[in-house]
């Protein structure tokens, strides 16, 4: 059990400086998940917490004691790596007893750590194999028993599972959130994957170009969003964005309508609007105060994707409704949008950030 | 499907893909390339097995008509000490592929896995070490062996071998080619530098020491220029200059008995080439391609 911080972190390779100062502060027994899209920075500051990088500037406190110098051992972290990393050479008992063997334990201690953490995996059967004959979600389950069995201070966890399959994903995700509500360690969870973020995350973390754009509950980040970047990294499919100019203080002008404002706003002003697909509801163009065309419609059985354009110009906006069931409409048809004021999202158009109070 | 039925299907499956028909001129060529790289060797053995005086004869017989192994028997009791130098021969042949497998794959480790000031200076220098060609170093090796009193031993055939830049280079390419997570996940599970060499890298080297060891083992083998110049003495002489011996002792007449001793000094060698070859074509395969 362990609290980590992170004072003002910065990462150069040579002169390239791709982590700008992070600061960020993890609970004791708290799981927090690091998104953001690729190049962002994530990994690279998951590796300086497990020791694999070094920290070119800032601090690192576990449990407050300045680690930047520290070997991992010392640290009390271990890792799960997105491709399992399983030692090739050695069964999967091999594999979990080597870290054990390092810090020189005695042979039956090793042996009874290894078989309570198979058991918990329920892994037993596979521990005189060797990793090249277990399936992806075998090893998934070895490279964590391997890190569970060491009894770490903090998890790190970098993209497990992203090479798995779709199905053995949702089980593989519901397994670590199991674990982690069974061992309650702290854990630093790194995906892409903005739905693995979602539901594993007390916290999420939401980096890009080296720098934390949020940090907050799923919920929260979901609902208030502090700029643009958030808003449209999290939420499948993204957020439909809009250039708007305020009409009077409670409208907004933008492609295809005029759309209540949320809050208050100068009159003249150039913003930005946000609205999620789920958000937008499909009404009869006749009297509607924002039209769209439809141009082509994804039927997913329990949902429907619609794929729109708004405004009537050269290069018209387009925008995604997601709507439940199975709705049916023509292709080039028009169709009314409706929302609830509250569900619209303002941002700055120069600098992105929310324009929410 | 019974498992025995798929078996069948597949064996039939990959004899269909190995004899592709539409493929015959180029097997025909590749066939008579074979035929004519087999030749001189079983010219060299033919020539083993029959007197010395059918050994001139024309037009030229690849087959010996009768077994002959008076030659062979020729080359062991000849004053010259064969067996000792057939020892030698695989004393420094074994030494030196030990001693290369050995620096290369920590070298590569090093250069490959481990961060440090001027790695990329120090490797630099090491593929400029491929470019001198080695017959240049040989006069400055001379005086080095000869003020360390290694002349006339083993040592002076051996030491120089031990190093090779090219099998650097080799084994530097397969681990760049090698995921480093094992490395990294070691080093978090909290083995030291050695332990993680030793472990982890080193067994998943097994193709390149494999194919890197008939390499060096083979060019140890039929080193020449070496033991001519750094060794005078017979009793610590290698083979090919040993057989250079053995022609002056018997004299031109002598063809089958030289061919005998050539067959002995080849055999070893192609008995590992047909072993091992596939990790050679393994291992060239492999390094530079990044899985």
């Amino acid at each position: 059990m362990a609290t980590l911080a992170l004072r003002d972190v910065r990462k150069s390779f040579g002169k390239h400086e791709v982590i700008h100062g992070v600061s960020l502060d993890v609970q004791d027994g708290e799981f927090v998940v690091f998104v953001g899209p690729s190049g962002c920075g994530k990994s690279t500051m998951l590796r300086m917490i497990a020791g694999l990088e070094t920290i070119t500037e800032g601090q690192l406190l576990i449990d407050g004691a300045l680690m930047n110098e520290e070997t991992p051992t010392r640290r009390g972290i271990a890792m799960v790596f997105q491709s399992y990393a399983l030692y090739p050479n050695m069964t999967v008992y091999q594999n979990m007893a080597f870290g054990l063997e390092q810090a020189k334990l005695p042979k039956a201690k090793i042996r009874e750590l290894v078989l309570e953490a198979a058991r918990t995996l329920k892994i037993e059967p596979l521990l005189q194999r060797r990793p090249g004959q277990l399936s992806g979600g075998q090893s998934q389950r070895v490279a964590i028993g391997r890190s569970i069995v060491r009894n770490p201070r903090i998890f790190l966890f970098d993209e497990p599972l992203s090479n798995l399959d779709a199905e053995l994903r949702v089980h593989m995700r519901v397994e670590i959130a199991n674990l982690h509500k069974r061992m309650g360690r702290t854990t630093i969870y790194v995906t892409h994957d903005q739905v693995e973020a979602m539901t594993l995350a007390d916290t999420i973390v939401v980096f890009n170009e080296g720098r934390i754009e949020q940090v907050g509950t799923p919920l929260e980040l979901y609902n208030k969003p502090a700029n643009r970047f958030v808003a449209g990294f999290l939420g499948s499919p993204k957020m439909n964005f809009l250039p708007g100019r305020v009409a009077d203080g409670s409208v907004v002008e933008v492609p295809g309508g005029r759309l209540p404002l949320p809050q208050p706003a100068r009159h003249g002003d150039s913003i930005e609007i946000g609205i999620r697909p789920e958000h937008l509801e499909v009404v009869a163009p006749e009297g509607a105060t924002a039209r769209a065309r439809v141009q082509f419609t994804e039927q997913l059985g329990g949902e429907t994707f619609l794929y729109c354009d708004v405004g009537e110009t050269a290069e018209p906006s387009r925008i995604v409704i997601k709507r439940p069931g199975q709705q049916r409409f023509g292709d080039n048809e028009v169709i009314g949008l409706a929302m609830q004021p509250s569900d619209i999202y303002c941002f700055d158009s120069k600098t992105g950030m929310s324009l929410a109070g | 499907m019974s498992i025995a039925q798929a078996n069948v299907t597949a064996r039939v499956y990959s004899a269909t893909r190995v004899i592709d028909w539409r493929n015959l001129p180029v097997m025909l060529v590749l066939g008579i390339g074979a035929v004519f790289m087999l030749l001189p060797f079983l010219w060299m053995f033919a020539t083993s097995m029959r007197p010395a005086s059918e050994a001139y004869q024309l037009p030229p017989s690849f087959l010996p008509s009768r077994l002959n192994f008076d030659a062979y028997a020729a080359v062991l009791n000849s004053p010259l000490p064969f067996l000792r130098m057939y020892l030698n021969s695989f004393i420094v042949a074994a030494a030196t592929t030990i001693g290369v497998v050995v620096s290369s794959a920590m070298a590569a480790f090093a250069f490959s896995r481990l961060r440090f000031p001027g790695s990329s200076l120090l490797f630099g220098l090491l593929l400029v070490g491929l470019m001198v060609p080695s017959a240049l170093v040989v006069i400055p090796l001379f005086y080095g062996m000869a003020a360390a009193g290694l002349l006339d031993s083993l040592w002076s055939l051996i030491l120089p071998g031990l190093a090779s830049p090219l099998a650097i280079f080799m084994m530097r390419q397969f681990m760049e080619g090698q995921p480093r997570e094992y490395e990294e996940a070691a080093f978090i599970d909290g083995a030291s530098y050695w332990t993680i060499f030793w472990r982890i890298s080193l067994p998943q080297m097994g193709p390149p020491i494999a194919a890197l060891s008939i390499i060096v083992f083979t060019s140890s083998w039929n080193n020449f220029l070496l033991p001519l110049i750094f060794v005078r003495k017979f009793d610590v002489m290698t083979l090919p200059v040993g057989l250079l011996g053995l022609s002056d002792s018997f004299g031109a007449l002598s063809l089958s008995v030289i061919m005998a001793a050539v067959t002995m000094c080849v055999l070893p060698l192609l008995v590992v080439f047909l072993v091992a070859q596939r990790f050679i074509v393994e291992s060239i395969a492999s390094t530079g391609i990044k899985r």
